[in-house]
């Protein structure tokens, strides 16, 4: 849909383009960030492509398990904050009392 | 051996584990790597193997980081970039790039060993049906007409006559790609009929010493449609018979430049002789390296990739438990319907068995080798020819197709 709008368009691809593939980090830290966001976001053509990346940069397998492990750690913890919160904020019951 | 890597382009069997069980690094090429095959490997890349000039660049950027020590594939259609890749990086052990070109194209090999006048076959090229008459004088039918380039039997014809062999030629030069997107040579090949016995001749050659290491006999169905139907090894030959089809495949193999390969030599025994019907430079397929295994102990598959370091037969770790004979038969379905076989069947003697249909499923009548509904492997001992088992295990699987209208 952005597509719609040729000038919009362009900015994104100049953006996405400098920030994926230019600016000032490494090329392994570059694919850590893809691995981590494209796992999160569940995008598992992404995800494809940024593991074939890390394994042409030399990430073992562990490498990249350990890299996917913290993008669900991180997201799990998020999980596990919001539950505990409602846990500690529900209202206790009082029939008992 | 730790840091060295092997070239794998768009493996179809188990070339992956190959390399890796002699300790070796990977890198595969395919247009398509799936997510567990990334992590097989060490270095996965993905392009298209048809765009040969930046294939070849890539091999070269990863030469500058790497030591790749050889290319290897058992993909019939990339064996000839396997050997353009191996030759630019000037690899020291390869088969040349013109001899893998003279085992893929058939009118090449065709050229090469009637120049040579080895097992010399008649034979014209044309790229429609115009000017037949005057192209066919001097042949007889019945003819074989079929593409240069393509494989698995696909769009070869016999021919009776010259008005079969102008539909034939419509039908080839409508194919303008093969399966993996190559492009169909235009020249088609009209040669004469081979009558006779098949067999497959199993070599390996090491610095241009040929090595045979063994003849299987096909069973194949009746033109037109020429369905393997099974594999015997050893095919049971006279002396003079085995001597003749030796003699022949070493010259083939010589004639065509063929060298560090492992090759698998299609031959019909003709009432002229024997005669080459195609030279492919990988190990054959449908389970014959299954059967070579289980007799001699040799297995073709390692032997294949062995070759593209320097290595001979005497590299091998060979089978500790040998038998004196082994076969492959393949069912069929004899009309279209539901199939129906005993899927309980068991018997001691078979070795291996595969079905690639459903018990009850609904089937296309065979008219192709990649229609066939499953197979089995059995092996012979000192009293009975495997052949003789295969036969009689055939009939107790019950195998039946009932056509809609019977059911």
């Amino acid at each position: 849909m952005l597509a719609l709008n040729q000038k919009l368009n362009s900015y994104f691809e100049t953006f996405f383009t400098e920030a994926v593939e230019g600016g000032t980090l490494p090329e392994r830290e570059k694919v850590v960030a893809i691995l981590t966001s494209a796992t999160l976001l569940n995008d598992q053509a992404t995800l494809k492509n940024a593991v074939l990346t890390a394994k042409q940069l030399g990430f073992t397998k562990e490498e990249i398990g350990q890299i996917t492990a913290i993008a669900i750690a991180v997201n799990s913890q998020k999980l596990k904050d919001q539950v505990e919160l409602k846990v500690e904020s529900k209202p206790s019951s009082t029939c008992c009392q | 051996m730790e840091n060295q890597y092997v070239i794998l382009v768009s493996p179809r069997d188990n070339e992956v584990q190959l390399v890796q069980e002699q300790g070796y690094k990977t890198i595969l090429l395919r247009k398509e790597i799936s997510f567990d095959e990334i992590f097989d490997v060490d270095m996965p890349v993905e392009m298209d193997l048809n765009d040969e000039e930046v294939v070849l660049e890539k091999c070269l950027e990863l030469a500058k980081q790497l030591d790749i020590i050889s290319v290897f594939t058992m993909n019939e259609y990339r064996i000839p970039l396997a050997s353009k890749i191996s030759e630019m990086l000037k690899l020291k052990y390869q088969l040349p790039y013109e001899a893998s070109l003279s085992c893929r194209n058939k009118k090449m090999a065709r050229q090469k060993l009637n120049e040579a006048g080895v097992g010399e076959v008649q034979y014209r090229l044309v790229t429609s049906e115009a000017n037949l008459e005057s192209q066919l004088q001097g042949m007889d039918f019945p003819l074989i007409v079929k593409p240069s380039n393509d494989s698995g039997s696909k769009n070869v014809y016999l021919c009776q006559n010259e008005s079969e062999i102008s539909t034939a030629i419509k039908h080839i030069v409508q194919s303008k790609k093969n399966i993996v997107g190559q492009n169909i040579d235009t020249d088609i090949l009209i040669e004469e009929f081979l009558g006779g016995p098949e067999f497959s001749i199993e070599s390996v050659t090491v610095n241009g010493q040929t090595t045979i290491i063994g003849i299987t006999k096909k069973l194949v169905t009746p033109y037109p449609l020429s369905i393997e139907v099974g594999h015997d090894f050893p095919a049971n030959l006279n002396a003079n018979e085995e001597k003749e089809i030796r003699r022949l495949v070493e010259q083939s193999l010589a004639a065509l430049g063929v060298d560090f390969a492992v090759t698998h030599t299609e031959v019909k025994l003709t009432n002229k002789g024997p005669r080459i019907v195609e030279v492919n430079a990988r190990p054959g397929g449908d389970e014959i390296p299954h059967l070579v295994k289980a007799v001699t102990g040799i297995d073709l598959k390692s032997l294949a990739f062995l070759v593209t370091l320097g290595k001979g037969i005497d590299s091998l770790d060979f089978s500790s438990s040998t038998v004196p004979s082994a076969s492959i038969r393949f069912l069929l379905a004899n009309q279209e319907g539901k199939v129906s076989f005993n899927e309980q069947f068991q018997s001691d003697c078979i070795k291996e068995q595969k079905w690639y249909v459903k018990n009850g499923e609904s089937v296309k009548r065979t008219e192709s080798n990649f229609t066939r509904l499953g197979h089995f492997i059995v092996y012979g001992d000192e009293d009975t020819p495997s052949c003789s088992i295969a036969d009689s295990i055939e009939k107790e699987l019950s195998l039946t197709i009932k056509n809609p209208l019977e059911i």
